[in-house]
């Protein structure tokens, strides 16, 4: 396994802005080879991974118009460079926010120091940003802050290369807070009968950590597993978790053999848990659709949505885009609740209701008029899914529960946590027919 | 030359030149700032070579990065100033009592690349590699390969220290880095240097707890290379992979789970080797539906590798590989090809329904991919013949244009007669079928047409005048649609004798001069066979439905013996293109052909009894669950075990696609 010979950050149109060579010469024009190599395939056939006659391999990915290509010489790990270009993109969004052509192009300077730190022979090296940041800093943060003094770096130096590599010592806070965002979005496709094909949770626990010192902490989740570890009786709204992973700070083998989830956190936000659920849910959301060609130039959808969980609960900015024929025009809606638009460029209407209850049904009625001269593609649309977009506060889908979060740390402080529950749409897709 | 091209005007060299040059260091920061952009969009700046260098003399650690990467950049093409800065480097890493500065100074002097400063570099970096410092210990090991790759020669003795420095070293991600750089010598020089004992693997799988995370990708990378001395030492190491599952990082729940799929083979206790494969597949289901499309498609390559081998960690999961609207096409493709190579006489069903919904995508090659994959199910499996040709009949009945699908439409359809003639009445599918006959515009496809218009020309209303359409073009045709109309022309002769007689005449004329011998040849044969004997020509050309069986082949993505090594290289290159590194990389040295015949040995003598328990096994289960069922995902048999079990029915899908 070998690692990057060389990165390259690519503008729209596939020039450099930054070009870094880590390993063995290559030819000095190759992100022209890219550039070419691209244009051979159309959005059908493009693949993240491209090989040339020569044997480079090109690996990029895409992001805000700017591609981050790597060029790679020998057998490397592909997955590896997937997974360290996307942490590049994460590095760089932390430093400059935006991370688009104009932010590295001003920037020049510092994204050449972070890929000189981060990546070494071509193999990923430190890529936490709140390390990274202590020792390579913008011309905006040098600014503000004092020049640190020479021995300053001396204490990086052991940040990079100690256990604990997340989080340094000495952080102070006057008021010791955790705020815990538990996050669940379903992924769920439905049958033109209503049948669940396929249905998924992917959950995950965002952490804001605003703690002094090195405090341990240790979260309780109702997970089953736990309980069976314990001998203990399952409590009957207890989660069987089918993968979870959690972030670097949490002691893995600790989990393993105990599930007790232990850690010291790093400071600020970060994304603490990630969990997957492969069980059969009743769709959050149900939509029918009846179709009538009134003639052979009106077409009317008379839609109904309903809303299948529990009364106490509410869903907000729920959005529904029910596919329409493309040549589809002079539309007319006609609905008690919410508002409706055409999108012709999506080629659907899209119904927002800000407010929807639990257990509730609503209806809503459309005409269009269709041209005479048919569109090639009228007929498309019924092929197409109806997608739903919405966000349910103080819910989880699965029935995950945070059970307690214990601080403890040597000065012995009180701390808070707070947790916030939400459900959101992930892909929440219904088929028409 | 300085008038053509990226250069900068001599103006602008004569500016930065004065700047670099001047007293005052914010100026010659800023001049440097302004050489490395000029860099970075390839004008060519390497005059500035020497008032550059001159600007090291200043401690400012911002300034030296850059400068450095200005050295890196122009210092084989200017080896001879380059010498100059050799001095500056043994200053910093013997002197300076900043870890960064040391660290800095030996990465930088390790990516010159110019063999005659490499002589230099040794003492500065023996010493960094003994560093109290571990940062500097971690920079510097991974600057023996750099140096290795221009002039092994002088390594020796670095080797040396870095194998002490193995036995010794405490500090993870030291460790990571010192495993990663002896592992990429290992590979280019082909020699073995990496000496393990039980000591060192213990400390290993230790700093893959404290490691960060691409660290520990070095380390369970490089454990998933190693073969375990017995079925204890096995389960320790896998015992202390477990926990990685649980990884936010994709990548290193993936080199654990191929940690823990390698050593499976080693294990005596089949229980355990259950009870892992359960823990090890919602892991993977996890990747598959990543947020990010790249690593999805990454693990989707991979998982043809273990499908092979594993395939009972995928046993009631055909849904993970559902297609959802929104997925990018290579996504997709790759689903569809997993789809047909899970699907089995359980979930056949599933997976046709599934697959009519693909029909309405709009990439007109991925519905003839489709196409093509719901007549291979029809094709192996006797029950899904039926849902099949409905399927593909229905789609028939809207076709309006000569698209890509049609083309692939016709040729399922006739392999799908061959296999089972009777399907003609099905849905009053050959009326349908014969409709679009006219769309036909691949050799193909043609001759696939032909070859129903023959086999069914009692059934076709006016299939003499369409015959005699085809032959009035027979000239245009490609061979292979020539050949097959010479034998359908004859099937149809056979059935209509009277009406035929002119056609077969005019046929003949046409092709007994063709310049294809084949055609020629086949001419002559029939033209002779008809005019002795047309009984004969009947046994020949009629086909007899039931005799198709030779679509049961033996296709493995993978060869057997290649397995092992495949399996210890997922994640990488060569594996994304289903390829062994070797086959891609025709550089990699001799050693990895030792390697690989020490592979093939290992891969069939010592795990084949564990193989073939697992295979047992496997064969149990899925006896038990579905009594006489094709086995599709069993590729691992050895030969052996192929001629005890294989049955003539026995079909593989593999091969049609």
């Amino acid at each position: 396994m070998f690692g990057i010979s060389s990165i390259y950050i690519l503008d729209q149109k596939g020039r450099v802005l930054i070009s870094r060579q880590y390993r063995n010469e290559l030819p000095a024009n190759i992100h022209e080879t890219f550039n070419k190599k691209l244009l051979e395939y159309d959005e059908y056939t493009q693949k993240p991974v491209m090989i040339d006659k020569d044997g480079y391999t090109y690996i990029f990915i895409r992001h805000n118009n700017l591609i981050f290509m790597t060029v790679c010489s020998q057998n490397a790990n592909c997955l590896m460079i997937f997974s360290f270009l996307f942490r590049l993109v994460q590095v760089l969004q932390e430093y400059f926010v935006n991370v688009e052509e104009e932010s590295i192009r001003d920037n020049f300077v510092v994204v050449y120091e972070l890929l000189d730190e981060m990546l070494d022979n071509g193999y990923p090296q430190t890529t936490e940003f709140k390390i990274l940041k202590e020792f390579i800093k913008t011309e905006s943060f040098q600014l503000k802050e004092k020049k640190q003094p020479e021995p300053a770096n001396f204490n990086v130096v052991a940040l990079v290369s100690n256990k604990i590599s997340w989080r340094k010592e000495g952080i102070k806070y006057k008021k010791n807070e955790v705020f815990l965002d538990v996050i669940e979005k379903l992924n769920m496709l439905i049958g033109q009968q209503g049948n669940v094909i396929k249905s998924e949770i992917i959950g995950q626990v965002q952490v804001k950590c605003m703690l002094s010192g090195m405090p341990e902490l240790k979260l309780g989740l109702n997970d089953k597993a736990f309980f069976e570890a314990q001998g203990r009786q399952a409590r009957a709204r207890a989660v069987e978790f089918d993968d979870i992973k959690f972030h670097q700070c949490v002691r893995l083998s600790k989990f393993e053999n105990e599930r007790v989830i232990q850690f010291i956190p790093p400071d600020g936000d970060f994304e603490l848990i990630s969990y997957r659920l492969d069980i059969r849910v009743k769709p959050l959301f149900s939509v029918d659709v009846l179709i009538e060609r009134k003639s052979a130039t009106k077409i009317e959808f008379l839609v109904k949505a309903k809303s299948n969980f529990k009364p106490k609960s509410t869903a907000n900015n729920v959005e529904i885009f029910v596919p329409v024929p493309d040549d589809a025009e002079q539309p007319q809606f006609r609905t008690a609740h919410g508002s409706v638009n055409y999108m012709p460029d999506k080629e659907a209407m899209c119904w927002s209701i800000k407010q929807f209850g639990g257990q509730r049904d609503f209806m809503m009625n459309a005409v269009f008029h269709l041209p005479t001269i048919v569109s090639p593609n009228r007929d498309k649309f019924q092929k197409m899914p109806i997608n739903i977009t919405f966000e349910i506060p103080y819910f989880t889908v699965s029935g995950f529960q945070v059970r307690y979060l214990k601080i403890q740390d040597k000065s012995g402080y009180n701390a808070l946590p707070w947790v916030r529950y939400i459900t959101q749409n992930g892909e929440y897709q219904i088929r028409m027919s | 030359m300085a008038y053509f091209g990226n250069n900068p005007q001599r103006g602008e060299l004569q500016e930065l030149y004065a700047d670099l040059n001047d007293l005052n260091f914010e100026k010659k920061k800023e001049a440097v700032k302004k050489v490395i952009a000029y860099m970075t969009v390839g004008k060519d700046v390497s005059d500035l070579f020497q008032s550059v260098i001159k600007c090291l003399e200043f401690n400012d650690i911002e300034m030296k990065k850059l400068i450095y990467l200005y050295i890196v950049n122009y210092s084989r093409q200017k080896p001879d100033d380059a010498i100059m800065v050799i001095q500056n480097f043994r200053k910093d890493v013997r002197k300076s009592e900043n870890p960064l500065v040391r660290a800095l100074a030996i990465r930088t002097f390790g990516c010159l690349r110019v063999p005659k400063l490499n002589e230099y570099l040794i003492e500065p970096l023996k010493d960094c590699i003994q560093d109290d410092d571990p940062y500097v210990r971690k920079t510097a090991v991974l600057c023996v390969p750099k140096v290795y790759e221009v002039s092994p020669e002088i390594c020796p003795p670095l080797l040396e220290i870095l194998q002490k420095l193995l036995e010794k070293e405490s500090n993870a991600l030291v460790l990571a880095n010192l495993i990663q750089s002896m592992r990429e010598i290992e590979v280019v020089s082909g020699k073995q240097i990496i000496n393990l004992n039980q000591k060192i693997i213990q400390k290993l799988l230790l700093a893959v707890d404290e490691c960060i995370e691409w660290g520990q990708i070095f380390i369970l990378d490089y454990l998933a290379t190693y073969n375990p001395q017995d079925s204890k030492q096995a389960e320790v190491i896998i015992e202390r992979t477990l926990p990685r599952l649980s990884h936010i990082n994709p990548t290193v729940t993936f080199c654990a789970v191929k940690v823990i799929l390698k050593y499976l083979d080693f294990l005596d206790n089949g229980e355990l080797v259950k009870n892992l494969c359960k823990k090890v597949a919602p892991s993977l289901i996890s990747l598959l539906s990543w947020n990010q499309p790249e690593v999805q498609y990454t693990i989707l390559r991979n998982i043809s590798l273990i499908l092979q081998k594993f395939p009972i960690l995928f046993e009631n999961d055909v849904k993970v590989f559902f297609c959802s609207f929104n997925e990018p096409y290579y996504i997709k493709y790759e689903k569809l090809d997993i789809m047909v190579r899970i699907c089995d006489s359980k979930n056949f069903a599933q997976v046709l329904n599934e697959l009519l919904i693909y029909l309405n995508e709009a990439d007109p090659h991925f519905v003839r991919k489709t196409i093509k994959s719901i007549g291979k199910i029809a094709i192996t499996y006797d029950k899904a013949l039926d849902k099949a040709v409905s399927i593909l009949v229905e789609f028939a009945k809207n076709i309006q244009s000569p698209t890509e699908p049609v083309q692939e439409l016709l040729i399922q359809m006739q392999l799908i007669y061959k296999k089972s003639k009777q399907m003609y009445k099905h849905e009053d599918s050959l009326k349908v079928i014969y409709s679009i006959i006219d769309y036909a515009n691949e050799s193909e496809s043609k001759s696939a047409c032909a070859w129903i218009v023959g086999e069914f020309g009692e059934f076709i209303p006016k299939s003499v005048e369409k015959m005699k359409e085809y032959i009035d073009n027979f000239q245009m045709e490609d061979r292979l649609v020539q050949l097959q109309l010479l034998t359908s022309a004859v099937q149809l002769y056979l059935k209509y004798p009277s009406q035929c007689s002119a056609l077969i005449q005019q046929l003949i004329v046409s092709a007994k001069d063709s310049f294809n011998p084949d055609v020629r040849d086949r001419t002559y044969i029939y033209w002779r066979l008809l005019s002795t004997d047309p009984e004969i020509v009947k046994n020949l050309v009629c086909f007899n439905s039931g005799t198709f069986s030779n679509f049961s082949k033996d296709l493995r993505l993978w060869e057997t013996q290649d397995l092992v090594l495949a399996l210890e290289n997922m994640g990488s290159i060569s594996n994304l293109f289903h390829k062994l590194p070797h086959q891609l990389y025709k550089n990699i040295k001799i050693k990895v052909n030792n390697q690989q015949e020490v592979k093939i040995y290992k891969g069939e003598e010592k795990p084949e009894t564990q193989v073939k328990e697992q295979q047992d096994e496997n064969q149990q289960n899925i006896q038990k669950e579905q009594q006489q069922d094709i086995d599709l995902l069993n590729f691992d048999d050895p030969p052996v075990n192929n001629n005890k079990n294989n049955n003539s029915n026995k079909t593989d899908l593999f091969e049609l696609i």
